[in-house]
């Protein structure tokens, strides 16, 4: 029996290296914390990546590895803000960041529920993120951020795979200028723009996924 | 009735150079998406919206390259100033010095997938240019027939206090576009769509497109780019940027009989890098 789950845990661990040999890593720091400052992930984010949209935590699942490291190495240099997320980004190192990067991005993502408010106007939404609202000089979130908002290279993340909660915040966030760090300041100078419930709108029809790819 | 089909559109390029002594200008107004005709001819104008937003997908056999419409006429060719569709309706049919002729505006369309879209144009009664043209007739509905209205085309920049120079457009782009458009303009796609559309090479324009020309591309550039930020750049840095895009190689234009010496002198006598030599090599050849 022993000599069975030995065999077993060997060869489970051999396929595990051969297969992602770094992904270990990072699971270790997702459901445990790597005891030096970075908290396990899945304690806001979900094992799975899923983030709590009701509560505003990101999906990470299916994030731009290189987009995933800027924001870490943000954190970090204060880049942008954010109390919980700062000492955790000082806990981890270049390996470590490196690991949890190539393992979220793997991971397939997930749905959001979707939540409707009375401050929104789903149309509105959804003229938004298709058409943009160029009388203010808006171009549409579908852009840049690709045909279906899933994200386009390193600069411009998946916008349908967030919860409307993270989303809203970080709009709120770009247009006060408490986050800036956008390269060449382009979602800020669209975020500047939008009204209070034009972001509540967009933010609602944005993570709609089953909307979104009707 | 008629002050409603024109909104004073507040300017948000108000540091646009050409026009910075204005604070507001008065832009055509198309009709707005939601009030598309819901009959036989509403399907139609849907059609060429759809065609001119997703060229790959709608029109695929005409095009030869990885752009749609909708890269150069943006907001689904309705924005002023990046030639929208209303802008150029009303002024056909009209004699060009590029054909030498009086074109419909069968045959101009027909010019931009030739060139722009460097693919075989469709007839002019197909069902592509039927739907095409009925999309900019329906956008086009109460504007001024014969009248060129304001932000039609592209903005005309006076010419650069200093010639532009590769170098200087090098660095502006690096710092401006690179981002979306890649280090070598070979631009970014997603879901097998085309984003950020590639500036040159064998997937852009080809080199009788209007945007090969360097002071079209300015204007373009100056007015839109980059996307949601236009008029962030200088005259000079725009005149610079527009340059070092349009001197690089791109694919062959479709007019040339002989050799790139003997197509410069027809077509490319002024605004445009065609038959210079770049880089050690001369630019015109499409490989």
């Amino acid at each position: 029996m022993m000599k069975t789950i030995l065999l077993f845990y060997f060869v489970t661990s051999v396929y595990a290296h051969a297969e992602s040999p770094d992904f270990e890593v990072a699971k270790k720091i997702i459901l445990k914390g790597n005891g030096k400052g970075a908290l396990a992930c899945m304690t806001c984010h979900q094992q799975n990546g899923a983030g709590n949209p009701a509560s505003g935590f990101p999906a990470l699942a299916g994030m731009n590895a290189a987009y995933f490291s800027k924001q870490i190495y943000d954190f970090q240099n204060l880049q942008r803000i954010n109390p919980v997320m700062q000492p955790i980004a000082k806990g981890l190192d270049e390996n470590e960041i490196m690991n949890l990067s190539a393992y979220f991005a793997s991971m397939p993502t997930n749905e959001n529920p979707s939540v409707q408010s009375s401050q929104s106007d789903f149309q509105l939404g959804k003229t938004i993120a298709k058409n943009g609202l160029w009388a203010k000089g808006i171009p549409s979130c579908f852009s840049c951020h690709g045909p279906s908002g899933r994200g386009v290279g390193e600069n411009f993340p998946g916008i349908t795979t967030q919860g409307k909660t993270y989303l809203v915040r970080q709009l709120q966030a770009w247009k006060k200028g408490t986050r800036k760090n956008d390269p060449n300041h382009l979602m800020a100078t669209v975020a500047k723009k939008l009204t209070a419930k034009e972001m509540n709108s967009v933010a609602e029809y944005l993570s709609s996924k089953s909307e979104v790819s009707k | 009735m008629k002050t409603q089909m024109w909104v004073l559109v507040p300017l948000f390029l108000s540091f646009v150079g050409s026009l910075s002594d204005a604070k507001s200008v008065a832009y055509f107004s198309p009709p707005a998406e939601t009030a598309m005709p819901d009959n036989e001819f509403g399907n139609v104008v849907k059609s060429g919206e759809q065609i001119f937003n997703d060229t790959q997908k709608f029109a695929k056999p005409y095009v030869g390259n990885s752009l749609n419409c909708v890269n150069c006429h943006l907001n689904a060719g309705r924005l002023a100033n990046s030639a929208p569709l209303w802008g150029a309706y009303v002024l056909y049919p009209a004699y060009r010095k590029k054909t030498k002729q009086v074109d419909t505006l069968q045959s101009r369309i027909q010019g931009c997938f030739k060139y722009s879209m460097n693919g075989m144009a469709p007839a002019a009664d197909s069902a592509v240019m039927t739907a095409l043209v009925s999309y900019m007739y329906w956008l086009s509905t109460g504007a001024p027939t014969g009248k060129a209205l304001p932000g039609h085309g592209y903005l005309e920049l006076k010419k650069p206090e200093r010639e532009p120079t590769w170098e200087a457009g090098k660095k502006v782009y690096e710092k401006n576009c690179a981002l979306c458009h890649a280090t070598d303009g070979s631009g970014q796609f997603s879901e097998g769509k085309t984003v950020f559309p590639p500036l040159w090479g064998k997937n852009s324009y080809n080199w009788g497109a209007g945007l090969h020309k360097i002071n079209t591309a300015a204007g373009f550039i100056k007015a839109n780019m980059p996307l949601g930020r236009g008029g962030l750049l200088s005259d000079q840095e725009a005149w610079d940027v527009a340059y070092f895009i349009n001197s690089h190689e791109r694919p062959k234009d479709p007019r040339q009989k002989t050799d790139i010496g003997d197509a410069k002198k027809e077509f490319h006598i002024e605004n445009c890098s065609y038959g210079k030599e770049v880089n050690g090599t001369q630019l015109g050849s499409g490989d």
